[in-house]
């Protein structure tokens, strides 16, 4: 290939285009850069990809934590003379999956101790404020009423009640975590996203999906780019003023990409604590990182089985679908808002 | 709610529910297979304080993951990388609504399993007047049929379909005959049977003498119904849980065809005391059952037409004569030089009979079939044969004008049946010994008739089977009281889909007037799409055993819902599926092994100690 050093290729991106794309290389400023010690677990001279040994197993439980919201109607929040806020009514649901890394027990989603959690939201902007209401009818064939929790964002536009309904999500995840924590403290909890601020438990992962923001230098990015399946970065450290909030960070391919698509394609980045001391935790971090090298490929969908194949993991894709099924069926629930605010008068 | 009824589920809000079928999900722990009985209670929705009850019969059981989306999901949770739900879930037809109030049963109302009264409502036992032990249900309780649709009183006739070897079609016959005579009626305890002393049971025997030791015990009974005791785990056999005596059939009296020769033996193997039977030639012309020995009969063309004169010459004939053979004024008529030697060597004999010496003449007599069809020829052929334009020849009287080419036809026809049923139609033994071949089955004490008619050739069965039957008829006609039951398997012979013969009459009078004259037919065959459609039709009781998959998509069958039609192809032998006109689900039913015996091996020879004292004292 003599001329491979100019020829430029057109790849794929395997995501189905309606869930945009994995990979958001954005130009990163020379601050979140140095806010990063890439050179944490290895030296430059030794960064290189990591294949893991299989480690002894010393995790016999996996839960994988994840939350869904949707928006059923936007509303927009009146009177006679003036239109006061935008306004959003939606669902969310956050829930677990428990997983047996041995394979000895079967799947299940958790279900005990109430910690499978769907609630129905009404987030207004421009701080606005309402009571919460319920919205019920007399006909004995509609089954269910809908009590919506009035939320309220500073901000204006449009999309930040959206983005307030969100935030309202990734809190009761991180409310689910720290109850999981309690109740299964033996277990291995991948929270889908970035790992909420919770303390110092090593036994929370965040797993991110998306590439934002690649903190790394272009020769470290090259590395990342030539992992094969199972292999990860090095770990780097994202440092904080808070040193409480410093966590550690890695890349790890889930499955080689084909040929045809882009290097990054099958890419997530783990996230685990790392605090003000994170020398102290990096063996243990170290630890980790190898033996979820081993677990994560089997978890991850192929590209039939879910339009973000492979990041987006068997239990998490099963997990969304019962939280789904559980916020109700959309249309069904637009129909009765719709009925509910014709009712209401105005 | 009876108090055994248990909850089992609840109706599914995934699937449409309607007042004749819905799907419920069973409940965890629960074991809900196909034939299970269910009720539902549904509150009216106009008015809560009222219910409608809904009866019904499990006919699909499925069981599947919920939540996935593709098949290779399956391994996926198998392998405990996906989380899934397992749903378990049964299809309900439903048979009785009470009151008649056809509203859907709503999603999440509760399922019971019935038991006791609710079970006997589902099954309609408190609509029957007189129920009839047909068999063990699933449940390991009796399943029933309304003896009224049996008897005659609302309907009448059974028709049993199936591979012949696996749906042990004749089995069933017996053991529905079985229970005919011996149930006891559920409220009153006394027998279903109007007149039990004249009811009679005519079968046909036609598999090996299989049938010919009904009045035995069989030996295998204790261990092969013990057998099924041990797998479903019950204290009591079939025949008891059908409230039935176990025993062999009663007040049987087996029936074989004669022998050739002089003493009039029966043609059996294995089995003593079998009584022969035959006709007499006299018998024949006055019985007119000359059609019976021609296999097919087009009454539109002229040799129906010729049959039926000859049949009435032959009557007339005979009329004024005593038989058994027939005696016949002509002048030049001669039987044929080897006929003849058995006629003069068969005459010597006779003379010794005193009787038959006095009225021994000179006129030519016919003692065997064979001089019959020479007679017939000779009256319908050779008589003043002298020209040859094919119209002249035979006896005026008797040649009805028909062209020569078809009293041609009608004697090669004769001729051919001859040999197939000369045994069985002599008039060349003493009217004495002839006498004790006589099958009078309506005038026998005995109440089972086994007539052996599996060593005869097809055309010699039709004949014995449409003989005795419109015998049967006709003395039912004529005002004998009592009912019978006739078991005649291998229909589609006797009365085909297709063509026309003197015995698919009398079947189709029996299938059409049998009711009302209490002539009640348990016919069976391996298709019914190959049996006159109304014969099929007029049975009130269908029942099946294993279909063949092809035969099972056939019309005749859409009396059973497709889950039953497709589960026939797959059924044991001794399972039967059984509709009856009341109940509109069918029931599958399981039958006890024959307490009597079915072949030789099976008879039971070891003497009790009882019997043996009995016998030496």
């Amino acid at each position: 290939m003599r001329y491979a050093l100019w020829k430029m290729y057109l790849r794929l991106d395997p995501w189905a285009t309606e869930y945009n794309t994995a990979y958001h290389a954005e130009d990163v400023s020379n601050e979140a850069k140095a806010n990063v010690d890439a050179y944490f677990e290895r030296a430059a001279a030794d960064w290189q990809a990591i294949k893991p040994q299989t480690p002894n197993s010393n995790w016999n439980e996996l839960i994988f934590l994840d939350g869904s919201r949707r928006v059923e109607a936007r509303v927009l929040l009146e009177d006679d003379k003036r239109q006061a806020a935008f306004g959003a009514l939606g669902s969310y649901g956050v829930g677990a999956v428990s997983c047996c890394p041995e394979r000895s027990r079967p799947a299940r989603v958790l279900m005990a101790d109430n910690l499978l959690v769907t609630e129905r939201i009404c987030a207004l902007g421009s701080g606005q404020q309402l009571d919460n209401f319920s919205v019920k009818t007399q006909l004995a064939s509609q089954l269910g009423e809908f009590h919506y929790r009035v939320i309220s964002t500073a901000e204006r536009d449009a999309e930040a009640v959206v983005r307030r309904l969100q935030t309202e999500m990734r809190e009761a995840e991180k409310h689910l975590a720290s109850r999981l924590l309690n109740l299964y403290p033996e277990a291995l909890i991948i929270c889908d996203g970035p790992r909420p601020y919770l303390g110092s438990e090593v036994n929370v992962i965040g797993y991110v999906k998306t590439i934002h923001e690649p903190r790394l230098g272009q020769r470290e990015l090259d590395v990342v780019r030539r992992l094969n399946q199972g292999e990860r970065s090095p770990i780097y450290l994202v440092k904080n003023s808070k040193k409480e909030q410093q966590y550690f960070e890695w890349f790890f391919r889930l499955r080689d990409p084909n040929p045809w698509l882009y290097s990054l394609a099958g890419m997530v980045r783990l996230q685990a604590y790392a605090g003000s001391e994170p020398e102290s935790r990096l063996k243990e971090v170290q630890q980790l990182a190898d033996w979820l090298a081993g677990q994560l490929p089997r978890f991850a969908s192929r590209q039939h089985q879910d339009p973000r194949a492979p990041q987006q993991l068997l239990p998490i894709r099963a997990l969304e679908a019962e939280l789904s099924r559980r916020m109700g069926h959309p249309q069904i629930v637009r129909r009765r808002l719709t009925q509910f605010l014709s009712e209401q008068g105005g | 709610m009876d108090l055994q009824d248990k909850q089992v589920g609840m109706v599914l809000g995934s699937e449409d529910a309607t007042p004749l079928q819905f799907w419920f999900a069973v409940a965890e722990g629960i074991k809900i297979q196909l034939d299970d009985i269910v009720t539902v209670e549904v509150p009216d929705p106009a008015d809560n304080s009222l219910a409608v009850k809904f009866y019904g019969v499990v006919d699909e059981v499925r069981r599947r993951y919920e939540g996935i989306q593709f098949d290779g999901d399956t391994q996926l949770v198998v392998e405990g990388l996906m989380p899934a739900n397992t749903t378990y879930a049964a299809h309900i037809l439903v048979t009785r609504v009470e009151p008649e109030d056809f509203i859907p049963p709503g999603p999440g109302d509760l399922v019971y399993l019935a038991a006791g009264e609710n079970l006997e409502k589902a099954l309609y036992l408190d609509n029957m007047e007189a129920p009839l032990p047909a068999g063990v249900l699933r449940n390991g309780e009796a399943g029933y049929i309304n003896f009224d649709f049996v008897s005659g009183q609302k309907g009448a006739h059974i028709n049993i379909s199936g591979i012949s070897g696996i749906a042990t079609k004749t089995s069933y016959a017996l053991f529905l005959l079985y229970s005919l005579f011996r149930a006891k009626h559920l409220r009153t305890g006394k027998t279903l049977l109007n007149y039990p002393q004249v009811t009679k049971a005519l079968i046909f025997n036609v598999k090996g003498e299989d049938l010919l030791f009904l009045d035995k015990a069989n030996r295998r009974f204790a261990e092969e119904e013990g057998r099924w005791q041990e797998k479903r785990k019950l204290g009591k056999n079939r025949f008891e849980i059908c409230d039935l005596p176990v025993g062999p059939f009663d007040s049987v009296a087996l029936h074989a065809p004669a022998l050739d020769g002089h003493n009039l033996m029966a043609d059996v193997k294995s089995r003593e005391g079998v009584d022969p039977y035959l006709w007499t030639l006299h018998e024949f012309a006055t019985e007119r059952m000359l059609p019976f020995v021609l296999t097919e009969r087009d009454a539109m063309t002229n040799l129906g037409f010729l049959v039926s004169h000859v049949e009435e010459k032959l009557a007339k004939l005979a009329q004024k004569q005593r038989g058994p053979h027939l005696d016949v004024e002509e002048d030049d008529f001669e039987l044929e030089p080897a006929a003849q030697a058995l006629s003069e060597r068969i005459g010597k004999e006779e003379a010794l009979d005193p009787e038959s010496f006095l009225t021994a003449t000179a006129k030519p007599r016919l003692k065997t079939f064979d001089d019959l069809v020479s007679y017939l020829e000779y009256k319908l052929l050779l008589k003043d044969a002298a020209e040859e334009d094919g119209k002249s020849g035979g006896d005026k009287a008797w040649t009805a004008n028909q062209a020569k080419a078809t009293r041609e036809a009608f004697i090669r026809r004769l001729r051919g049946a001859a040999k197939y049923v000369r045994r069985l139609i002599r008039g060349d033994l003493p009217a004495k010994t002839l006498a004790r071949g006589r099958l009078d089955i309506l005038n026998s004490e005995k109440q089972v008739h086994v007539v052996d008619i599996h060593q005869l050739a097809p055309l010699a069965q039709m004949f014995v089977v449409g003989v005795l039957l419109r015998r049967v008829f006709s003395n039912k006609e004529n005002g004998m009281s009592g009912q019978v039951f006739v078991v005649l398997d291998e229909l589609n012979k006797y009365a085909p889909a297709e063509g026309d013969s003197p015995i698919k009459d009398v079947l189709l009078d029996i299938a059409e007037r049998g009711r009302s004259m209490e002539i009640i037919l348990i016919g069976a065959q391996q298709t019914a799409s190959e049996v006159e459609r109304r014969v099929v039709g007029n049975a009130a009781i269908r029942i099946v055993g294993r279909l063949d998959a092809a035969e099972a998509e056939r019309s005749e069958y859409r009396f059973m819902p497709g889950s039953f039609r497709l589960r026939s192809t797959i059924l044991a032998p001794g399972t039967m599926i059984v509709h009856q006109p009341d109940v509109p689900s069918p029931m599958m039913l399981n039958f006890p092994y024959p307490a009597w015996a079915t072949r030789q091996s099976e008879a039971d020879e070891t003497v009790s100690d009882e019997e043996a004292m009995d016998i030496l004292s």
